[in-house]
């Protein structure tokens, strides 16, 4: 039985030129996980947000949206609330209460339940959810992972029909958000739930969807199961959305002209078994770097306060000039408080930083440029323009030379376009690069950046990538702190692990992923029972390519 | 009967609001005296450490404002010396005595108050009142450390680019204003993500309910009726125009019928009270694991 049915639906902004969606046309059966993927930008949010009413965007509207084949403005406020419910992006500005218990009786209160249904709720909930060791917390000492999940269980907590939800684990580390997707999973499979998610997450959510919808500027351009996109991708070969498919997908594709795909590293390797290698791949050209320390730490010692467990633990470290190093580690492990040290945010109690030979000793250095988690952050202006401005202004120069760097340095980013809008109104991948243009105009020889791909689409990071490239040929330093294995792979000169207060296993991106066993990145994880430094889906093409296939029996 | 920390909030208001009540408007030394140690006692049990460290700044109070009193005020008809001139009065010194165990008492009773009570508790009293209100306090509760916390990164990263190094105090003062701008608008998003999510969750329905996670349970209103019936002689004497007690011109007690014995006994038994209750289920538990 179809639950949503969206019928020649079309969307405009007020005062926007284009439609941000055009006759779009899908039904929802209920019971389905349906994925809504697309580039940033696509009209993915618009189309979620109309179908939750409350929170529909003004505009141009026509076209209908059926909800259990009646229109969705018939349907009464109460119901309309309750059954169909959403989870919203940022894990923190949806929570509401202070208290976990408060926040899951949140909605039933709304609803206007009595307190016998509602206590009942909330306990089935918590127990279904695992929340019952902090059902007494209050919501501002929760994690990432624990906000997020305790947002969707404050929208469950009203027994929705059909779960919006609009990328929920894109401010997630990668451990809580495949156990979110995790929980969606259960949900859908256990109680029937109907599931409509946008993610760019595509190597968890694929394997578990049944459906999927691409969006494209607005339009709906491919719907159908997931196992099947190749058919959709082999007309379009340079969509930007193929470099985000799962990594055994990405394979297949550039292997085989048919249509079902492998989706899960299980079936990849599976697979790859068919194949046999003949060669080591052709080692991508090393960088041969410096061994000139940029960045020194001896031994430095960190901790919040006297009775608070030491985050680094005589944590010792070089990095040399014009290399990339990422550093990864799990959550909390200290990663965030080392790029604070190394900008002189924080002093450490214990031991020395050493930045170009200097002792660093809590002072701030101008050729130190720090790109937070956030990057809103950096812009206090009006426009993204004001903004860099302001900080041309800092330095003094002349009004002619300043418009000149502004100029050059928003070409070389591609940011002409976005210069004077606000800098909230920016995309993910939009902001991040106006907010490199803006650390940049401070010439700094050190960049520290903390989670640069930390809600980017797949084109996104992929852009980023290659920018990065280019700054460190100006002659940059980067340290990058990341939980995205598949780009400190692809980017990272050196890779380090921060665990238990220290850095360790400094070594190639190559040599360290070939050490790891599970936390290595998809493609390794397919291949490494026979070539253990093998990192990246382009290294597994070009072995099959010039590799013999095996006669299979199909 | 349960200790009080475990006990329905509304139960606890009305104790602490009756015993603080009593406690500043009745003026008797003994209910003073029987205040502070109860107090004493039961915020010993509370938190020891904290108590142990409070201890000598009372007394040092008690001893203050007990030596103060005499020098400033005369009356009184035993003069134990003279001061320049002026007698210094056994009563005077008394009175003053009983002035800073009274202050001491309150003290403590309010600092227990504040242990027990705590602002979950706090809030949930208030939501009984004004759902509304109290939805409002426990959304700006929640939202108050976020804004500490983005208002501290907010600095940070400015001082790292260099917004406060300007050597002219405007410019840093100018600096300053910019970050806290950006950070009211940062407010102000996050504001409207969360009305978004409010609604989505049906907020602004009619008829909507408070939920609260206290239950009243029987051995809650047991421990409300040994309330009342405790302030029940106290009423009674009070009506009556007892216990009373003045220190001028002499030390005087009014008549101590039973009526005053009744209220003196029944105030004692309400201040040792939450001391009661917890040792009592102290001892419980240890005749429940010699069992097990």
């Amino acid at each position: 039985m179809a639950l949503l049915q969206i019928k020649d639906l079309t969307f405009s902004y007020p005062q926007a030129k284009k439609n941000a969606l055009s006759s779009v046309n899908f039904t929802v059966k209920e019971g389905e996980f349906v994925l809504l993927s697309g580039a940033s930008g696509c009209g993915k949010s618009t189309l979620l947000e109309l179908i939750k009413q409350e929170i529909a965007p003004f505009g141009k509207k026509s076209g209908e949206i059926l909800y259990q084949n009646k229109s969705l403005s018939h349907l009464p406020a109460r119901e309309a609330a309750a059954s169909i419910g959403f989870v919203f992006q940022n894990p923190e500005s949806q929570i509401v209460t202070d208290r976990v218990w408060h926040e899951l009786a949140f909605g039933p209160e709304s609803l206007g339940l009595s307190q016998e249904i509602i206590r009942r709720r909330v306990a089935e909930m918590a127990g279904y959810f695992g929340i019952t060791d902090w059902y007494h917390q209050k919501t501002s000492t929760l994690s990432g992972g624990q906000k997020q999940l305790l947002n969707l269980a404050s929208v469950m907590v009203m027994q929705p029909k059909l779960l919006l939800l609009d990328e929920p684990t894109a401010q997630l580390d990668p451990i809580a958000a495949s156990n979110f997707i995790g929980t969606l999973q259960k949900l859908n499979r256990e109680l029937g739930l109907t599931i409509l998610l946008a993610e760019h997450r595509l190597e968890e959510v694929f394997p578990v969807a049944d459906r999927v919808l691409l969006l494209e500027e607005g339009s709906l351009v491919y719907d159908g199961a997931p196992r099947k996109i190749n058919r959709f991708f082999s007309e379009h070969p340079d969509h930007p959305m193929t470099e985000g498919l799962p990594a055994a997908m990405r394979i297949f594709r550039e292997l085989e002209q048919k249509e079902e795909a492998p989706v899960t590293v299980r079936e990849g390797k599976e697979y790859l078994a068919r194949y046999e290698f003949f060669r080591q791949p052709p080692l991508s050209p090393k960088r041969n770097p410096s061994q000139l320390p940029v960045a020194e730490g001896k031994e430095v010692w960190f901790s919040y306060g006297p009775k608070e467990a030491d985050l680094l633990k005589g944590c010792s470290f070089s990095v040399f000039s014009k290399e990339h190093l990422c550093i990864l580690g799990a959550n909390g492990a200290g990663k965030s408080t080392l790029l604070a040290l190394l900008a002189g945010q924080k002093k450490p109690y214990r031991g020395n930083i050493l930045l170009f030979g200097e002792n660093l000793k809590g002072k701030v250095l101008s050729c130190v440029a720090l790109l937070p988690q956030d990057p809103k952050g950096l812009f206090l202006e009006k426009t993204v323009y004001e903004d860099l401005l302001l900080a041309c202004r800092m330095q003094k120069d002349s009004e002619e030379k300043i418009q000149k760097r502004i100029a050059d340095l928003a070409k070389k980013l591609e940011i002409q376009s976005v210069l004077n809008a606000h800098p909230f109104d920016l995309s993910g991948g939009e902001l991040q690069k106006a907010a490199l243009a803006r650390l940049l105009l401070s010439d700094p020889k050190l960049l520290l950046l903390d989670e640069p791909t930390k809600g980017l689409d797949a084109a996104a990071k992929g852009k980023l990538a290659d920018l990065l490239h280019g700054l460190q040929e100006s002659g940059i330093t980067i340290v990058t702190v990341t939980h995205d294995l598949e780009f400190a792979a692809k980017t990272a000169d050196r890779c380090a692990m921060l665990f238990d207060g220290e850095l360790m296993s400094f070594s190639s991106p190559k040599d360290f992923f070939a050490g790891n066993s599970f936390y290595t990145t998809a493609a390794n994880r397919m291949v490494r029972d026979r070539l253990p430094d093998v990192i990246s889906c382009e290294e597994v093409v070009c072995l099959c390519k010039t590799g013999r296939k095996k006669a299979v029996r199909e | 009967m349960r200790p009080l920390y475990k006990t329905h909030p509304a139960v606890v208001l009305v104790y602490f609001l009756a015993l603080l009540v009593l406690l500043m408007f009745v003026f008797h030394p003994i209910f003073s005296l029987l205040a502070f140690f109860g107090g004493l006692l039961f915020s010993f049990q509370l938190q020891r450490q904290g108590c142990r460290k409070e201890l000598p700044f009372l007394l040092l109070l008690i001893l203050v404002v007990g030596i103060t009193n005499p020098l400033f005020s005369h009356r009184g008809e035993t003069p134990l010396f003279f001061l320049s001139g002026n007698p210094v009065t056994l009563e005077a010194l008394l009175y003053g005595l009983h002035l800073g165990v009274t202050m001491a008492a309150t003290i403590l009773w309010f600092r227990c108050f504040g242990l027990v009570l705590g602002e979950e508790k706090i809030l949930f009293l208030f939501g009984g009142f004004s759902p509304k209100l109290a939805l409002l306090i426990s959304s700006a509760l929640g939202f108050v450390p976020r804004l500490q916390r983005r208002g501290e990164e907010l600095f940070a990263t400015h001082q790292t680019l260099g917004l406060f190094s300007e050597t002219s105090r405007v410019g840093r003062v100018k600096g300053s204003l910019k970050v806290y701008s950006a950070l009211i608008s940062w407010a102000l998003e996050q504001a409207m993500e969360t009305g978004n999510a409010m609604k989505a969750r049906g907020y602004g329905l009619p008829r909507r309910t408070h939920y609260g996670i206290y239950r009243f349970y029987l051995s809650d209103f047991f421990t409300l009726l040994v309330v009342l019936f405790l302030l029940l002689p106290i009423f009674v004497a009070l009506v009556f125009g007892q216990p009373s007690f003045s220190f001028y011109p002499g030390l005087q007690t009014g008549e101590n019928d039973i009526f005053a014995i009744c209220s003196l006994i029944g105030f004692g038994m309400l201040s040792l009270l939450p001391f009661i209750l917890e040792t009592k289920e102290g001892i419980l538990w240890r005749f429940y694991r010699s069992k097990i």
